[in-house]
């Protein structure tokens, strides 16, 4: 009796489900107001409305503002969640033992972690003329920092970036974004609106500023993972 | 576009190994080949900035990620 009771308020689930889905408009319609109207505007007037030079930089940092700081608040509650389970590594506790790789291993990372790093560098800068951006140079200075922990161990990453740098730069970054995006608001236009052309900053500002939300959004994501990468490997040796 | 048929059924095979591979560490390592070849995908349907971030975290971070979670865990049956 239980089961056909779940079963029917499944169905009726369902059945409300489906009955949504078909009051949604055709997937993949030109008559859609996201095609008719959105994605022209986005592609006609956006590179001239936001000053930014790639669409998909203009629509991220300007017209979608709020979506991409809420993304950078998901990923900083994600880790204050690890935190208040695990707690943060600290460097009183590392002192263990730990045996390097061979030679030839070091020596490649040793080669190879400056030229991730200026790479990392490349797509954070030139997030707003070429594909890229902040979140993925970002996560590009993360992988680095974590294959340079595999290879030469926690205790000489922690020496290097200490939890408290780390700490400032995960709380600092989101800080900025929200403070320029509320700076648009000042000035008298939308949430992040700064980098728009009429609001008669000059160029020169607009670019940093610009570069200050990549850079501000690739030290969020960047310190993270670092961080919640450092938590498990502190819980590893236990 | 042809390279795109080719590389669909090939995810397709990896996602069904990666539900379908017993040891943990395995389907780990067969996930971020599947990140790898989604992240291809990408870039073929004209999307750099979502192939960047697909390589950069789906087969960079999250595996190690993972790999650092498996290492904490037991094996209780055999492979």
């Amino acid at each position: 009796m239980k089961k056909l009771g779940a079963i029917f308020l499944l169905s009726l689930c369902g059945l409300f489900l489906l009955a949504a889905v078909t009051s949604l408009p055709r997937m993949g319609d030109p008559e859609n107001p996201t095609n008719s109207l959105v994605v022209p505007r986005y592609l006609e007037k956006g590179l001239r409305e936001t000053g930014c030079r790639n669409t998909v930089t203009a629509i991220l940092l300007s017209y979608r503002g709020y979506d991409t700081m809420m993304e950078m608040v998901v990923l900083f509650t994600a880790l204050a969640a690890a935190l208040a389970i695990l707690g943060r590594e600290s460097l009183e506790t590392c002192c263990e033992t730990f045996v390097l790789p061979s030679l030839l291993v070091r020596m490649v990372v040793v080669i190879f972690v400056p030229l991730f790093l200026a790479f990392a560098l490349y797509v954070i800068t030139h997030g707003f003329t070429t594909s890229g951006g902040g979140f993925q140079g970002g996560v590009i200075v993360a992988t680095t920092v974590i294959i340079y922990t595999l290879v030469f161990g926690l205790d000489e990453m922690v020496k290097r970036i200490s939890p408290g740098v780390r700490m400032v730069l995960e709380s600092s970054a989101i800080l900025s974004f929200m403070l320029v995006g509320l700076l648009g608001i000042a000035l008298g236009g939308n949430f992040l609106i700064t980098t728009t052309p009429t609001l008669g900053l000059s160029d020169f500002l607009r670019r940093a500023i610009l570069l200050l939300l990549e850079v501000s959004i690739g030290l969020a994501s960047g310190a993270v993972i670092i961080s919640l990468f450092c938590l498990l490997k502190k819980v590893e040796r236990g | 576009m042809s390279l795109i048929y080719f590389l669909v059924p090939f995810l397709l095979v990896i996602a069904v190994a990666t539900v379908f591979t017993r040891d943990l560490l395995a389907a780990v390592i067969i996930f971020s080949a599947y990140s790898l070849i989604m992240a291809v995908v990408w870039q073929q349907l004209g999307a750099p900035v979502l192939a960047l971030a697909e390589v950069a975290i789906g087969a960079g971070v999250t595996v190690v990620l993972f790999v650092v979670a498996v290492c904490r865990t037991t094996r209780e049956e055999k492979v």
